[in-house]
């Protein structure tokens, strides 16, 4: 039982950053590839805050993801200074900055040894009580998405993607779509680096990163369409496709590289699908 | 009845790199005019129309709006002033429904709360809208269709209701009958001219067909190398000798 809670709580954890994975690489065409900073931005601030600095606990949450939302906006702010292609290397190189200021500063960080032994809240001690209440904020999330899909909002995400200078001719700040997408990225994948941060109760430099990157996109290319089933579909195949390899008969230290030559595969086969079927190709014929 | 000046542009400079587009350029025009803005390929027109909706830098010079100075307003700033632009190369969202992009330009237009879909009434009103809209042009039975499956006619005429929802006292319209039929273009005509005497909106269109252009226009301003060349009534434009020379080359 203790297998399920732990692969629905991934789920969980997941969903809510391909999310934020689906508004802004599908839907606003912003390759936000820090998400996973912010992932392992807001679970470090939060243990620091609590084991270092002794903090309440839910006072350390709260914190962590207001800067992690700070952080957001920094992100948002460099987007709309520099060039697309520059914006994506930042980010990437962003997760390897991060990365190496979690090793370089042990002495905050723990650095390869990393932080050990994180309590979760008082009233979500066990890993079921974990599970419900990353359910209860996930149908709150996904609630959140469904009404931002349908409102103003959602549609001028849409078109920023498509064509941001109509968007400005419509009276649309194109900051304001840039700033919705990033912030709300960036608080969405801090709550589920929360969420995985006290599922597994420890933190070291392999905590989201580059293997959290890979999950992220392939959740965010799959849910291509603009639906909260596409998400959750998505979320869905990345998730738990992979885990019936484990019930195959391979070595398990060949297990994790099988999942991301898994995801790449997806990746690839669904990239193909898409440009063979593009209906707009048809009509310019 | 003296009318309002929708638009007044000030000895207008606009340089691009380092080459000056737009040289020393001045027009009023007022409300419910429809004016149009000829010239040889090159001669600034677009720039002219960047220049006033604020997507290209002005170097020297003055744009007022409704009596409001612009200068330093972004282009969402200008729009939510009372400016509303078509583009050369179609300003609608392809990836969206008919529908979808009518709905965006009512939501922008009256500035409806987020909430305003979940709300029976609200709902039913504003699809009522977007079908008188799109039936003024011809377009109801696309209505669930995505943009990008229309003829390149019928995606202007969907940006003429685009215009026409979004509201605003000035439209700019960027060479409305390229790659249109001419069994389209008497609808554009229609749709253009009712924007204008039905709806009372102010309407500076750039054109390359002249015909179309004289028999809807109350005034034309020609630009040649980047300055004002001239300015008169649709008959006036077409008997001068040195335009006739520079633009058809007679």
């Amino acid at each position: 039982m203790g297998y399920f809670y732990t692969i629905f709580a991934r789920f969980l954890a997941s969903l809510g950053q391909g999310v934020g994975g689906q508004v802004s690489f599908s839907m606003a065409g912003i390759f936000l590839l820090s998400l996973p900073v912010c992932f392992s931005f807001s679970a470090y601030t939060m243990a620091i805050l609590h084991k270092k600095f002794a903090v309440v606990l839910w006072v350390s949450i709260a914190i962590a993801l207001f800067l992690t939302m700070i952080l957001g906006a920094l992100f948002s702010y460099i987007y709309t200074k520099v060039s697309k292609d520059s914006f994506t290397v930042l980010c990437l190189g962003s997760i390897l900055a991060f990365d190496a200021f979690v090793r370089s500063f042990d002495s905050l960080t723990g650095g390869v040894l990393g932080i050990s032994g994180i309590l979760r809240p008082e009233s979500i001690r066990t890993l079921p009580a974990l599970v419900q209440f990353s359910f209860l904020v996930l149908t709150v999330i996904l609630v959140a998405h469904y009404l931002v899909l349908k409102s103003p909002m959602g549609r001028k995400i849409r078109a920023f993607k498509e064509h941001p200078v109509a968007l400005q001719a419509f009276g649309v700040s194109q900051k304001s779509v840039i700033s919705f997408v990033i912030i709300g990225g960036s608080l969405l994948s801090g709550i589920s680096g929360l969420l995985e941060v006290f599922r597994i109760q420890f933190l070291d430099p392999s905590f989201g990163g580059i293997p959290n990157l890979i999950v992220l996109v392939s959740i965010s290319i799959l849910a291509l369409k603009p639906k909260v089933k596409a998400v959750l579909l998505a979320s869905v195949l990345v998730v738990f496709l992979p885990e019936l390899i484990s019930f195959l008969d391979f070595p398990s230290a060949l297990l994790g590289h099988l999942r991301v030559l898994l995801y790449s595969v997806l990746l690839i086969v669904l990239i193909y699908t898409i440009s063979g079927k593009s209906q707009f190709q048809k009509r310019e014929i | 009845m003296k009318k309002n000046i929708v638009l007044s542009v000030e000895n207008l400079h606009v340089q691009l790199g380092k080459r000056m587009i737009n040289k020393n350029i001045s027009i009023n025009v007022k409300e419910g005019e429809i004016v149009g803005i000829i010239g040889p390929n090159g001669c600034g027109k677009t720039t002219f129309f960047n220049a006033i909706s604020g997507f290209a830098p002005i170097d020297t010079g003055l744009i007022s709006i409704n009596g409001e100075e612009v200068n330093n307003f972004t282009p969402h700033q200008r729009a939510r002033k009372g400016l509303s632009r078509g583009f050369q190369n179609v300003g609608v969202f392809k990836e969206m429904t008919l529908e979808e992009n009518i709905i965006m330009a009512i939501e922008q237009a009256e500035q409806l709360p987020w909430y305003w879909m979940f709300s029976r009434q609200e709902k039913k009103r504003v699809e009522k809208r977007v079908d008188t809209i799109l039936d003024d042009v011809d377009l109801l039975s696309h209505k669930q269709s995505l943009a990008g499956l229309l003829s390149g006619g019928q995606l202007r005429l969907l940006e003429m209701a685009k215009l026409h929802a979004l509201g605003g006292s000035l439209v700019l319209i960027d060479e409305p009958t390229a790659g249109v039929s001419p069994v389209l273009r008497g609808e554009l005509r229609n749709a253009i001219a009712q924007l204008a005497k039905k709806h009372g909106r102010t309407i500076l269109i750039i054109e390359h067909d002249l015909k179309f252009l004289f028999d809807l226009v109350d005034r034309v301003v020609v630009l040649v190398d980047g300055k004002k060349y001239m300015e008169g009534k649709p008959k006036e434009v077409q008997n001068d000798a040195r335009l006739r020379e520079v633009y058809f080359g007679t």
